[in-house]
């Protein structure tokens, strides 16, 4: 029998980033995967002939460049084709464009708003300044106010010492943490559209709708990427998310790692509170000196860890914890772009359409509509007309289709995870389906005639299929009661677990979610550091 | 009143607060005069004689909250204040069945348990000005670690599950902890009170702990009402202050802060001028610095934050004058307590979703209180007063107005008393309706806002009232906040006027 340094459950982006630097350290790792390809939710599938589905995630920013560096991403074959912006219809006929340049962002919004155009640069550098702040968290395990011990007041100075740089945007990120997107965004605008756009990146994932208190810091954490310089915004992998997932794990087999595809781990074994390895579905036992579960915190305690071997207050903890799915992705193959009507007065004018469709498409004409969306939800249903984020991936890296025809990602808010009155998703999927296309079709009247393929992926199947808890993509709300030193949860922060010398790395763990790679980096150094 | 007569300090308003910090101030040898508009004191804390012999709340109608430090440095029993004990809160369920929220029931045990600690750590914090966090000098680093240790005290499994809970959802908190749907609902609507949010909206469980502290009660605990009517509180410390030398000046409404040399002089009232160096203000914040001081004393950048602060008033406030009891199901004990109609948490989230859009809800959540089933000095033999808050109503409507809309919904109300009190249509021998627009106007509340700002968790702290103006002085040297716009904010409690005058005497040179 083999016997290994570490064994990770799970070949996500983060079991993968974690295996890699582990490796990197000269430790022998293992890395198992149940399904038949690594990346988790991070993949690329061909599930129409010819037609490639970015499946679950759609688009990069978050991933911390230097995990780009230590890993050498590129020359394993990542490479980002940046979106060009963002397109709002207005749902009268117009649109707002956000560009990728600022420039240009800022005439488009002076059609709309000369006040908006101006403080759409307040706005944005208020923005930067915040995620500058906040960005040295994102790279170190959470410093937790409830600890007196020497290690967690060395970073709780550091952290006093960040804001004590910046005590003028004490406040702002004070406010920040705890005010709602919409709230948030309507100090500095008034634009029906763009109030709805930039608010709905505070929803992303969350069980929450714009005017919920709090959804302003999730609204900051998927601004963080934009800072870093490498890709000032999102980006599309080429070959899809897969080509992320696939360079990760290049990476991490050139330094020794081994991965093991179709092996799902039926529990992990433990002795006298120590982790000693797993037994995987069949039977076999692997060793390891380390077990690192990249699987969210209710599937690693709650189903691979025996009830005996925890103490019932920490698994209450758990049971706590909040994993509420509330999105669900639509995937189409098309035989060609749908029109949208409101881009009516750029082919009038006999101008390409192309720049505007080769970036996001988003479905958010007001806060209100967002806000409705999220009422659906509360009570159990899937949203009438659900917001959406949508990309065509062919339209950035054309392999994605066959020459000429397209492959588009849609991105939908609410679907919960939970339906009202004893609903099955089985059940719903379609129907849900049909919301989605009807909405959109309301904006690009077409779109039905040119659907040649359509893939649904409700909470449940996100559950099923990649073994996401509830469907929840983060791995457990990005709530302020989940962050920082509460994530996963109080008293047990950071990537360590009650059992000796069984960890955790995956989105569950401080930062969060989003395909950051940050809970895979920080837990192969609280690792390494650990031993 | 003239040019000549010159005081240390001015009060702005004669509500609670505003009478708290003058008695405090006096007491400490201070010259105060409290200028009120109304020709009563007690602002939201006051009774009134809504038809002959009916004597019902202006707005608040328990005083269970009112800080026992409040009442007993200034000695309002002394000066005749009688706390009458009432009931707990029942949730009607229709017409026949009715719940009992006990504070003895298991099933809250825990939640009881836990809250309490964490209302006595806060407690530590509310009652006194907060600590600065831009740590200046030593004395500040002491009060910062002060208030460390009080939330440290709590222990090793409670301290981190309190910074959990305070950003919370009450439903969360529900979910984990309350099995019985009727007590979750009359626990949500007690977080609920006077706040721009619903069940789901994370923050709410804070409102848990602080409008049910363990010195009140804890949460679910009963209601108390004052002999007399609420007013009974506010006239009590009216007599108090004037015992300490205060000067209490009725039927006297303050138009102008004067600022001369960048700091204040005294204040404009009924076209005279007050001399005072220090003029304290319990009105709201944005009233007292835009209206009453001028946004040009003051830096651009704080003029737009006092803007941005969000006092948006839900509450609509209904006073009835009865000829016999409600006959509400389960009977005439829940008299003696809060009733409330609303028995499910969704029921009081689609009220929360229709003021969302500026609407009004079709079944508003309601609150009510019979303060003569306890207390037969308020109305004639037989007969009764009753308050309704009906929550969730918008300040502002979208495609209408409170002016054409107030009597339909008074009259939905009316009809939703109805149908869990059959009768109660026909004895009614009174009524009024005060919306959110109606109070403003009253009580001199932007918005409408019970609280003089939202309680929510971006305007709490070191947030409140302006992010980073937390020390009751104001960028105007001399002018300052005393009313629940200011920390700890908020529902009757006092502390906000005792923390004030507290620290002014401390700012003193």
């Amino acid at each position: 029998m083999k016997s290994y340094d570490a064994v990770i459950i799970g070949a996500g982006h983060n079991g993968l980033i974690c295996a890699a630097y582990l490796a990197k350290a000269g430790k022998k790792v293992l890395v198992l995967e149940r399904r038949h390809l690594v990346g988790g939710a991070t993949v690329t599938e061909e599930l129409y002939p010819g037609f490639k589905y970015t499946v679950c995630s759609y688009v990069v920013s978050l991933l911390r460049p230097d995990i780009i560096e230590d890993l050498e991403l590129p020359k394993y074959g990542f490479e980002l084709l940046p979106l060009n912006g963002t397109l709002t219809p207005t749902g009268d006929g117009d649109f707002v464009m956000r560009w990728h340049d600022a420039g240009d962002t800022r005439r488009e919004l002076m059609r709309h708003s000369p006040k908006d155009a101006e403080a759409y640069e307040r706005f944005a550098e208020l923005l930067y300044h915040l995620a500058l702040t906040i960005r040295p968290l994102l790279s170190t395990p959470p410093a937790s106010p409830t600890k007196l011990g020497p290690a967690n007041l060395k970073k709780l100075r550091g952290l006093g010492k960040i804001f004590g740089d910046r005590s003028d945007h004490l406040y702002d990120l004070a406010k920040l943490m705890t005010m709602s997107a919409a709230e948030f965004v309507e100090q500095f605008f008034e634009t029906p559209a763009l109030l709805g756009t930039l608010s709905a990146s505070g929803i992303i994932g969350t069980f929450l709708g714009p005017r919920s208190p709090g959804s302003a810091y999730v609204m900051l954490h998927h601004y963080m990427g934009e800072i870093d310089g490498q890709f000032r915004a999102w980006g599309f992998p080429r070959g899809g998310m897969s080509g992320v997932a696939e360079a990760i794990a290049s990476s991490a087999r050139s330094e020794g790692a081994e991965i093991r595809l179709e092996c799902p781990v039926e529990r992990i074994l433990i002795e006298r509170g120590q982790a000693k390895g797993v037994v995987l579905e069949g039977g076999e036992e692997i060793r390891a000196k380390k077990v690192v579960s990249s699987l969210d915190p209710k599937r690693t305690f709650l189903k691979l860890v025996e009830e005996g071997h925890l103490d019932p207050a920490f698994r209450q903890s758990i049971d706590r914890f909040k994993i509420r799915g509330s999105s669900a992705k639509v995937n189409l193959s098309l035989s060609a772009l749908p029109e949208f009507t409101c881009l009516d007065s750029i082919r009038a004018r006999g101008e390409s359409t192309d720049p505007y469709m080769a970036g996001a498409i988003s479905i958010s004409p007001s806060i209100d509509y967002l806000e409705r969306a999220y009422d659906d939800a509360k009570y159990g249903h899937f949203s009438r007309r659900p917001y959406m984020d949508m990309i065509f991936p062919s339209m950035l890296d054309p392999a994605m289709a066959p020459p000429g025809k397209h492959v588009a990602s849609i991105f939908c808010h609410y679907a919960p995870y939970e339906l009202a009155d004893g609903a099955h998703w089985d059940d719903q999927r379609e129907a849900f389906g049909d919301a989605v296309i009807d909405t959109l079709a309301e904006h690009a009247p077409n779109i039905r005639d040119t659907i040649l393929h359509r893939q649904v992926v409700t909470p449940w199947d996100l559950e099923q299929t990649f073994g996401l808890t509830e469907g929840n993509i983060f791995h457990g709300e990005l709530s302020l009661d989940q962050l920082f030193f509460l994530r996963p949860v109080p008293g047990q922060d950071g990537y360590g677990t009650p059992i000796r010398d069984m960890y955790m790395c995956g989105s569950g763990t401080h930062p969060g979610g989003g395909v950051m790679g940050a809970p895979g980096q920080l837990a192969a150094r609280a690792i390494l550091g650990g031993e | 009143m003239s040019d000549s007569r010159k005081y240390d300090v001015v009060v702005i308003g004669a509500g609670l607060n505003g009478l708290a910090t003058a008695a405090y101030l006096a007491k400490a040898g201070k010259s105060v005069a409290v200028f009120e508009a109304a020709d009563h004191v007690g602002g939201t804390m006051a009774t009134v004689e809504i038809a002959p012999g009916f004597k019902a709340p202006a707005a608040l109608d328990t005083v269970e909250t009112l800080h026992p430090a409040v009442m007993d440095e200034l000695g309002l029993k002394s000066y005749g204040l009688e706390i009458i004990e009432g009931g707990g809160t029942t949730v009607l369920l229709g017409s026949e069945n009715a719940h009992q929220v006990n504070t003895d029931d298991p099933s809250i045990a825990e939640l009881r348990r836990f809250t309490g600690r964490l209302g006595e750590a806060l407690e530590k914090v509310w009652t006194r000005p907060l600590p600065a966090v831009e740590p200046t000098g030593v004395g500040g680093i002491v009060d910062l670690m002060r208030l460390g240790w009080a939330l440290r005290s709590m222990g090793k499994r409670d301290f981190p599950e309190a910074l959990r809970f305070l950003p919370m959802c009450v439903k969360d908190v529900m979910d984990e902890h309350v099995p019985d749907e009727a007590t979750r609902a009359a626990l949500s609507s007690s977080s609920l009170f006077g706040a721009s949010m619903g069940p789901r909206s994370p923050g709410s469980a804070y409102g848990l702990v602080h409008h049910q502290p363990p010195c009140a009660g804890g949460v679910g605990g009963p209601v108390k009402f004052a002999r007399g009517g609420p007013g009974a509180v506010t006239e009590a410390l009216a007599s108090s202050a004037k015992a300490a030398g205060v000067q209490v000046v009725l039927s006297s409404r303050v138009s102008e802060v004067i600022v001369e040399d960048g700091r204040a002089a005294g204040v404009s009232v009924n076209g005279e001028s007050v001399r005072a160096d220090r003029v304290v203000s319990a009105l709201d914040p944005r009233t007292t610095l835009i209206d009453l001081v001028g946004p040009r004393w003051m830096e651009p950048e704080f003029v737009e934050k006092v803007l941005q602060v969000r006092s948006r008033g839900t509450i609509t406030i209904l006073r009835f004058a009865l000829d016999k009891e409600p006959a509400f199901s389960g009977g005439a004990a829940t008299l003696r307590g809060r009733i409330q109609i609303g028995s499910t948490v969704d029921y009081i989230e689609r009220a929360w979703d229709a003021a969302k859009y500026r609407e009004l809800p079709k079944e508003p959540l309601l609150t009510c209180s019979v303060p003569s089933a306890l207390d037969p000095t308020l109305a004639p033999p037989g007969k009764h007063v009753m308050l309704v808050r009906a929550q969730f109503t918008p300040y502002q409507l979208d495609g209408t107005s409170w002016d054409a809309e107030r009597e339909a919904f008074g009259d939905r109300v009316v009809h939703l008393l109805e149908t869990h009190a059959p009768g109660f249509a026909k004895s009614i021998l009174h009524s009024e309706v005060d919306s959110p627009v109606d109070l403003e106007a009253r009580f001199g509340l932007s918005g409408g806002c019970l609280h003089h700002a939202d309680l929510a968790l971006d305007q709490l702290l070191h947030m409140r009232p302006i992010p980073g103006w937390y020390g009751y002085g104001m960028p105007v040297p001399g002018v300052y906040l005393c009313g629940p716009g200011t920390h700890p904010g908020g529902a009757g409690t006092g502390l906000s006027g005792r923390n004030a005058a507290r620290q002014m005497l401390s700012d003193w040179k």
